[in-house]
């Protein structure tokens, strides 16, 4: 997988990493609205199939966020998924789209100033790639 | 019409509006305020394969949530419980009070019987 490069870039990936942390996240992907995987960062040793995982936050994402618009609630800020084993959150800035993976022991997903890290690393990429 | 399990769960506190559809998208209960059309789609995309990842497992739970509130999703065996909660919202105690219901819902013929005709 050929991800964009540079310094800008490496910087960012350095503070995805920093968002991985023992009892916290688990997998970092940011991919394109239309399923391209950008940026990934993992603290397990097996990478997953990027593209099935950028294909499937894309279609996800556009599925609820294209839902929520109907319901005249404001912006949907984030969406937040529990399997029986792991759990996802996934954010959604145009064009991208951020999904996080949970290991089975991580309790609540993250709070207000992780997410609030996220929205910044969204907002550094954007600077990036333009 | 099992209403009264729907008015029960929008009781619970935090919660604004509580709807169980069906995995077809027919809304089989609702109590409070609900964008019905929001909620059928949103039945129809996590009932199906659509909804799944990490295999062919169906999520258990979902939460979209927004500056003032929070959309709780609850696939369960009778439909798809969708819960309009407030930010704050114990969900993992909602939750634990809502699959009860969900089973108690499953295990009647009423529900079957009017399961089907909604569906017809």
């Amino acid at each position: 997988m050929a991800f964009p490069s540079g310094h800008g870039f490496e910087e960012i990936r350095r503070k995805a990493g920093g968002l991985l942390h023992a009892k916290g996240p688990q997998d970092l992907l940011v991919a394109t609205v239309t399923g391209l995987p950008i940026l990934f960062r993992s603290r397990d040793r097996e990478e997953p199939d990027l593209d099935e995982l950028a294909a499937w936050a894309a279609e996800l994402a556009n599925l609820t966020f294209a839902t929520a618009s109907h319901l005249n609630s404001g912006e949907l800020q984030r969406v937040e998924l529990r399997f029986e084993k792991k759990s996802y959150l996934l954010m959604r800035d145009d064009p991208f789209v951020l999904l996080i993976r949970f290991p089975e022991t991580a309790g609540k997903p993250l709070g207000a100033g992780r997410l609030d890290d996220l929205a910044e690393l969204l907002q550094q990429l954007h600077e990036e790639l333009n | 019409m099992h209403g009264w399990d729907l008015q029960e769960v929008s009781r619970f506190a935090g919660v604004k509006s509580a709807a169980l559809v069906s995995a077809e998208g027919l809304i089989l209960s609702r109590s409070g305020r609900v964008p019905a059309v929001l909620y059928a789609h949103l039945a129809h995309a996590f009932s199906s394969d659509d909804g799944s990842v990490d295999g062919d497992r169906t999520a258990e739970q979902i939460e979209l949530h927004w500056e003032n509130g929070i959309l709780l999703l609850l696939p369960t065996a009778s439909g798809l419980f969708i819960l309009e909660v407030e930010n704050g919202a114990n969900i993992g105690l909602l939750r634990k009070m809502v699959l009860p219901i969900s089973s108690r819902l499953n295990d009647t013929q009423w529900f079957v019987e009017n399961g089907r005709r909604a569906k017809e």
